[in-house]
């Protein structure tokens, strides 16, 4: 897909539209540097695709925490994986010294996106890390002030220019 | 101005953990779980709609990751692979518990989803049991195709691509179940909000 999002583009509500398709990818972290950019630079101009950005992103928090299995139901599977394969496990192998399931992700993941459960791609971390009020402050108060009740938006993108 | 290409260079950060779990290094496969554990639990969920078919699910898709690491032939990204792993493991669990009906009928189904604990992103008590049941009715009136898109790509955040490969379907229909999924979710959820992106669109753009 090749698509100006650009200031220039002609026609706003196509530049919205194709925005609002590509908020999932961005909000994963799945696009390109340079989309990713331009995507973060029409939020900031946009109220009516920021505020479609922090819908999904409160979506999606609230999916993950609603179909999480939870700290019992990791634990159990851990130990149960280990039983079903223990005689492959080198004997050596002391699993008690593993990281525990509530200890910090061993892979690099962001804070607030460790919060909401480690999923394979978010370590490559996308512009916008959105979540709730009260586990985060606001970094961007101009950003903030357009986004509805008990909502918070990090523009990291922004705060390192 | 080329924009919204999905990225496509970055490496692929599971393949050493991978790798060292083919090599039987234990604390490898540990963080491989740890990265994969919730992704997977809540893509079974979605097709099982049973938490404890869902804990089957990832039980056997892992211990088969363990087994079989060294077999893992590079064709794909790791996640895909392990997505693959799960898919024809809940394939299996389908047919052994004779859940199959209820996957192809379609329509308002009960997926099981649970009541969260903590419903985060609202501030009142009230408010977090109303958003609460609005997402999980939501999640369950969705189709079985539109609810497996929404899981793997908006919830668990795979590339289009990735979810179009492992559920083998194009990925303009990956795209248009996304699209309409989001339609139906923003109707859906944002009622009691007032703050539809839909809805924000026809209030006008900032100043
Ligand atoms: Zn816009």
């Amino acid at each position: 897909m090749t698509v100006d999002v650009s200031r220039q583009a002609a026609d706003p509500n196509l530049i919205c539209q194709k925005v609002e398709e590509s908020l999932v990818e961005y909000l994963s972290g799945n696009l390109e540097p340079a989309d990713r950019d331009a995507i973060s630079t029409h939020l900031l101009s946009c109220h009516a695709c920021l505020f479609a950005a922090a819908e999904v992103a409160q979506w999606r928090a609230s999916m993950r925490s609603a179909t999480s299995p939870g700290p019992e139901v990791r634990e159990r599977l851990w130990r149960a994986i280990l039983a079903e394969v223990e005689p492959s496990v080198p004997q050596d192998a002391d699993v008690r010294r593993l990281p525990s399931t509530s200890g910090p992700s061993p892979v690099n993941v962001p804070p607030p996106l460790a919060a909401a459960g480690a999923v394979p791609g978010l370590d490559l971390l996308g512009p916008v890390v959105l979540w709730v009020a009260g586990v985060s402050r606001l970094q961007a108060p101009q950003v903030a002030l357009a986004l509805p009740m008990g909502l918070s938006l990090d523009l990291p993108f922004f705060r390192h220019r | 101005m080329r924009v919204l290409e999905p990225r496509s260079s970055d490496q692929d950060p599971d393949l050493p953990l991978l790798e060292a779990t083919a090599a039987g290094d234990v604390v490898a496969f540990r963080n491989l779980f740890e990265r994969y554990v919730d992704p997977l639990f809540r893509f079974a969920l979605s097709r099982l709609g049973d938490r404890s078919l869902a804990e089957d699910a990832v039980q056997e898709t892992l211990a088969a990751v363990w087994r079989g690491a060294r077999s893992f032939a590079g064709r794909s990204k790791v996640s895909t692979w392990l997505y693959g792993i799960c898919r024809h493991t809940i394939a299996k669990i389908v047919s052994r518990h004779r859940v199959a009906q209820v996957e192809l009928a379609g329509g308002a189904l009960e997926t099981g989803f649970p009541a969260a604990g903590v419903f985060i992103g609202c501030d009142d008590e009230a408010g977090q049991i109303d958003r609460k049941v609005d997402i999980e009715q939501a999640l369950r009136e969705l189709s079985p195709q539109h609810r497996e898109v929404v899981v793997l790509a908006m919830v668990n955040g795979l590339p289009l691509e990735e979810v179009a490969e492992l559920t083998e379907v194009p990925l303009g229909t990956v795209k248009s179940r996304l699209h309409w999924a989001r339609i139906y979710l923003a109707r859906k959820l944002s009622d009691d909000v007032g703050r539809s992106g839909l809805r924000g669109r026809e209030e006008g753009r900032w100043k």
